[in-house]
């Protein structure tokens, strides 16, 4: 089975022109990226503002990228400066609507059969918009990214420690929306 | 040890990470996808493309500028066949003459066949006359500055000096013209050309 070209070095042959290599790149990230920059921002258009400057910025680096570090770290501190940016143009995302999932069932719809899972991730998915921002951001590079604490601590320019911590304040506060009891509005 | 640590430290809860797995089911628009990979393959063109769609042009218009320059440059340049030789012809007779006085030794090419204008007999005048004219032609014309087209046409030409009577008409008409200085010049050579003469 050929094993595919890494990240790197997809990067490099887009540098050189060849863009079939950006395209395996995009369509690998893509999903993770965007998913990120929804469950950051809260708000759908919002995130698909932030995720194209993301990959312009991405697509404008051909000239000057270098393979210093890995590929998925120089990605996520992209999007995660574009996050901040946005954030520092724009205050509106304290006030915007939250993520509505594309799959998400009405509850008065939901069958007495339903799962306790689907309601765990329910439950998930409210504790994850009452996250912290700090937090739930080094949550979803974890998650999305499958980033390691080094690298997360890079991407939000932090120590170790504080990612460490925010990433152990995140799970708790998560494990708990999901281990609590269905509570009926 | 340590790396199980971190690793265990990175990793979300298994049920927490297995919960969001599900919850997780996004994907990118897709006129999102198309928007940048359009933009990625634009900026992969090749950019001398751009370089040069203006290079060519200002190329021709170079081309066609300095060929226009270097037209009106020669169309403006005087042409150096139009020279009145005669005013050099006496300059030239009355240096070599002087040259030949001063050195009685042996003298190269062109100055061999000069001699003094007071010994010079009417048909030596006229092949002197010849002969400077085709050096003038040659060597001093070319050089000559624009001034020389706007030198009035002098003295008395070789019909002119043909005869005694003719030569002092001419010298006569160019003190009648208020040109004094050649009328005296001429009438000097007149002297010397035919010292027998009575010019009065």
């Amino acid at each position: 089975m050929n094993k595919s070209p890494e990240d790197s070095a997809l990067m490099l042959r887009y540098c050189d022109g060849d863009v079939a290599a950006f395209e395996v790149l995009y369509r690998r990230h893509k999903d993770a990226v965007f998913r990120y920059l929804l469950r950051l921002c809260q708000h759908r258009d919002t995130a698909e503002d932030v995720f194209q400057d993301v990959w312009g910025k991405i697509v404008k680096a051909r000239g000057s990228y270098r393979p210093t570090a890995k590929f998925s770290t120089f990605l996520y501190r992209v999007a995660h400066n574009c996050f901040i940016d946005h954030i520092r143009r724009n205050k509106r995302h304290t006030q915007t609507a939250a993520v509505e999932p594309d799959s998400q069932p009405d509850p008065a719809d939901l069958p007495e059969v339903e799962t306790e899972r689907s309601l765990a991730r329910r439950r998930l998915e409210a504790a994850l918009q009452e996250l912290p921002e700090e937090q739930r951001d080094v949550f979803l590079l974890s998650e999305e990214a499958g980033l390691s604490l080094d690298q997360i601590s890079c991407v939000t320019d932090s120590n170790r420690e504080t990612a460490k911590s925010r990433l152990r304040y995140a799970v708790n506060k998560l494990r708990a929306a999901i281990d609590e009891p269905v509570r009926t509005s | 040890m340590t790396e199980e640590r971190n690793q265990s430290d990175a990793r979300a809860d298994a049920l927490v990470s297995q919960a969001y797995r599900d919850l997780a089911g996004e994907r990118t628009p897709e006129h999102l996808d198309r928007t940048i990979l359009r933009a990625a393959a634009k900026e992969a063109r090749p950019r001398y493309s751009r370089f040069i769609a203006w290079t060519r042009p200002m190329a021709w218009a170079a081309t066609v500028m300095l060929s226009v320059a270097l037209v009106l440059e020669v169309a403006n340049t005087p042409s150096p066949g139009i020279v009145s030789f005669d005013k050099t012809i006496s300059t030239f007779e009355v240096q070599s003459a002087e040259a030949d006085a001063k050195d009685d030794g042996p003298v190269d090419s062109l100055e061999e066949s000069v001699v003094p204008a007071s010994e010079l007999t009417k048909k030596q005048s006229n092949d002197m006359r010849q002969k400077a004219t085709a050096v003038a032609e040659q060597e001093i014309a070319p050089q000559q500055p624009a001034a020389a087209f706007s030198a009035p046409v002098t003295d008395c030409d070789e019909d002119a000096v043909a005869t005694p009577q003719t030569w002092l008409e001419c010298i006569v008409a160019l003190e009648d013209a208020g040109r004094d200085d050649a009328a005296r010049e001429q009438r000097t050579m007149l002297a010397e050309a035919f010292p027998d003469f009575d010019p009065r």
